[in-house]
């Protein structure tokens, strides 16, 4: 608890916080790319029944 | 359009079309969601401390590279064989016997590891309900509960792709749920307690940020399920939308779940005596995550080793499957002995296969000391996964427009390339955590080598025919027929003609011969190197400029894409 405010207060490292924005980065990356690659499959799909 | 569309020869031997885009998810999701949470989370905690999810989350990266070459062929030539079949076409027989020796063994070794998996968590279970079973003479309780669970799991893949899929997707299922619990259990209490939970987590990296790459390397055959995926490509309705939409769905179920368990795993323990959470669940290796549940879920263990079971259960049956399947495509291509293409009649499985598969697996439950066993296979995958990523460049740079294709990877052909040179990296990589695994991998390879001069490389000299022939076209009869003759004439000549080519002109419908032929050449005409290779033999040349077999394009075209 804080002295001066009484609100909670959670301590992290530098080298904590570097952690989680690695990892948060790399998954959101992770899961950014491959929600597009799925959805590119439809749009491929799609486009060759419409040629064909 | 083409006169004389191609008719393919096809495979005597068919598997049925029973499997859905959901069934097929459900396999890969099944295949990677095992080894990775419950056998290999308290190794790699143990290894790379806190930072064990970062190598998860990077791991998805480094995969996702190979799974965009899995689900583009995968969409293109959905066979059984998956990678085996590919590196076939693109890179020749001894190659693709060596990928598909690689396959079939390393999916049988990590069966056997998930059986003894499952051994060693039913045993403990059974004793910590009070139902000790007695000790087996010999090789002991928890592998004489191995080699039984992967005959029942032999037995399933016997009865059939539908009754597999029903028993792994209720499998798979459940597994989900257990880990939701664990995963929900421990977010709750790493709320209820945040500066402990952040505590745990300090230091990131205690070992030192080269070692994150070694979790990397211990969990990579975690990520390798969308591997199996491909492999049921002969077994799936509508593959060229299925199997990559499969791929990737199963790689955005598993990943963030990966990374919330090793988040869990790691802040939410409390180890007591000042115990780092890492180390305590590095000291308790496979069995880490079912003690670490116990400290914030009631009846945790119990829980956690209920999901081990069955998670080892679904990841039995996933690796059973392709294994199998492979070794079914490399008897069909004659390079095993034939008994292993035949199919039952009534369940429609490659029941000779599949007795061979079996017998690996309970052979290596049995006697060989499995986690080195388990490391090579892992070292196995990644050279594989090294064939297919280079097969697909020389795919694509041959056969690209005449394939049908279901997805086109972006950025080609840099994804390849980059899923070279990553999994070269982490295979180099793991000779650090175990230079057995690089001794056992060399050694298979080695027999392996044997095996394709010994027997394979005979039968393949013999057997290595087109299975096309051309109707509506005399031209192309004759030039079959004159190919047939050639073939007799000059034995010498068979890479010239090599099957793989004429197998992928006829056996994709062309698109070059509706749309693209019409704005230029067809590609195969372009192909100097292969008209070079050619011209050293006359019948061959003759049969090759006689008429296009993709499109049949007039030689006038041929000579000026040629030149």
């Amino acid at each position: 608890m804080s002295a001066t405010t009484g609100e909670r207060v959670v301590r992290v490292s530098g080298e904590v916080v570097f952690g989680f924005v690695a990892t948060g980065v790399t998954l959101a990356g992770f899961l950014g790319w491959t929600w597009h690659e799925l959805r590119r499959v439809d749009m491929v799909v799609e486009r060759r029944e419409r040629r064909d | 359009m083409a006169k004389d569309r191609p008719v393919v020869e096809a495979h005597t031997t068919e598997l049925s079309r029973s499997l859905s885009e959901f069934d097929i998810t459900m396999i890969g999701v099944g295949a990677m969601i095992g080894a990775g949470i419950f056998v290999l989370t308290g190794i790699a905690a143990g290894t790379t401390g806190p930072s064990l999810m970062l190598a998860f989350a990077l791991n998805g990266v480094v995969t996702i590279f190979t799974a965009m070459v899995y689900a583009e062929l995968g969409s293109a030539i959905p066979e059984a064989g998956g990678g085996y079949l590919w590196v076939k076409d693109a890179l020749g027989r001894s190659q693709s016997f060596l990928a598909g020796w690689m396959s079939w063994f390393s999916h049988a070794v990590a069966g056997a590891l998930y059986a003894l998996g499952f051994g060693s968590f039913a045993s403990l279970l059974l004793e910590r309900a009070g139902w000790g079973l007695p000790h087996v003479p010999v090789i002991g309780t928890e592998k004489a509960i191995g080699v039984a669970i992967a005959l029942v799991f032999l037995a399933i893949n016997f009865r059939g792709a539908s009754e597999t899929g029903l028993a792994g997707n209720i499998v798979t299922l459940a597994k989900l749920t257990v880990i939701g619990l664990f995963i929900a259990f421990g977010l709750w209490a790493m709320i209820t307690h945040p500066q402990r939970s952040i505590d745990h987590f300090d230091p990131m990296f205690p070992e030192g940020y080269g070692n994150v790459f070694l979790a990397m390397g211990i969990t990579f055959i975690a990520f390798e399920g969308y591997e199996i995926i491909v492999q049921a490509g002969e077994e799936v309705q509508d593959p060229r939308r299925s199997i990559p939409r499969a791929v990737f769905k199963s790689l955005l179920i598993v990943i963030p779940i990966y990374v919330l368990v090793a988040i869990t795993a790691i802040g939410a323990v409390a180890p007591q005596g000042g115990q780092a959470t890492w180390q305590f669940l590095g000291e308790q290796q496979e069995l880490g995550l079912a003690l670490a549940a116990d400290r914030f879920m009631p009846y945790g263990t119990i829980v956690i080793l209920c999901g081990g079971l069955l998670s080892t259960i679904s990841a039995l049956n996933a690796t059973t499957y392709p294994s199998t399947r492979v070794s079914f495509a490399m008897g069909r291509d004659k390079v095993l002995p034939d008994a292993f293409a035949k199919v039952h009649k009534r369940f429609k499985t490659p029941y000779i296969a599949l007795a061979a598969t079996g017998g690996i697996i309970v052979f290596m439950v049995v006697a060989i000391p499995i986690e080195d066993v388990a490391a090579a296979a892992d070292v196995m995958f990644l050279l594989l996964f090294l064939q297919v990523n280079y097969a697909v460049i020389r795919l694509r740079n041959e056969f690209g427009d005449r394939l049908d294709y279901g997805y086109l990877m972006p950025f080609y052909p840099w994804v390849p390339i980059i899923g070279i040179i990553t999994k070269a990296f982490l295979a180099v990589y793991l000779f650090r955590f175990s230079p057995l695994a690089w001794f056992y991998a060399a050694g298979w390879i080695i027999v392996g080598v044997g095996v394709f001069f010994a027997y394979a490389r005979s039968r393949v000299a013999a057997e290595d025919e087109p299975r096309i022939t051309y109707e509506d076209n005399a031209a192309s009869v004759l030039a079959v027929r004159c190919w047939r003759l050639s073939r007799t004439l000059a034995t010498s000549t068979r890479w010239c003609v090599s099957r793989p080519r004429w197998r992928l002109h006829a056996t994709r419908r062309s698109s070059c011969s509706t749309s693209r032929a019409s704005r230029r050449p067809c590609p195969s005409r372009r192909d100097a190197a292969t008209r070079t290779r050619l011209s050293r033999w006359s019948m061959p040349y003759a049969l090759w400029t006689m008429s296009c077999p993709t499109c049949s394009c007039p030689p006038s075209s041929a000579s000026a894409g040629a030149s």
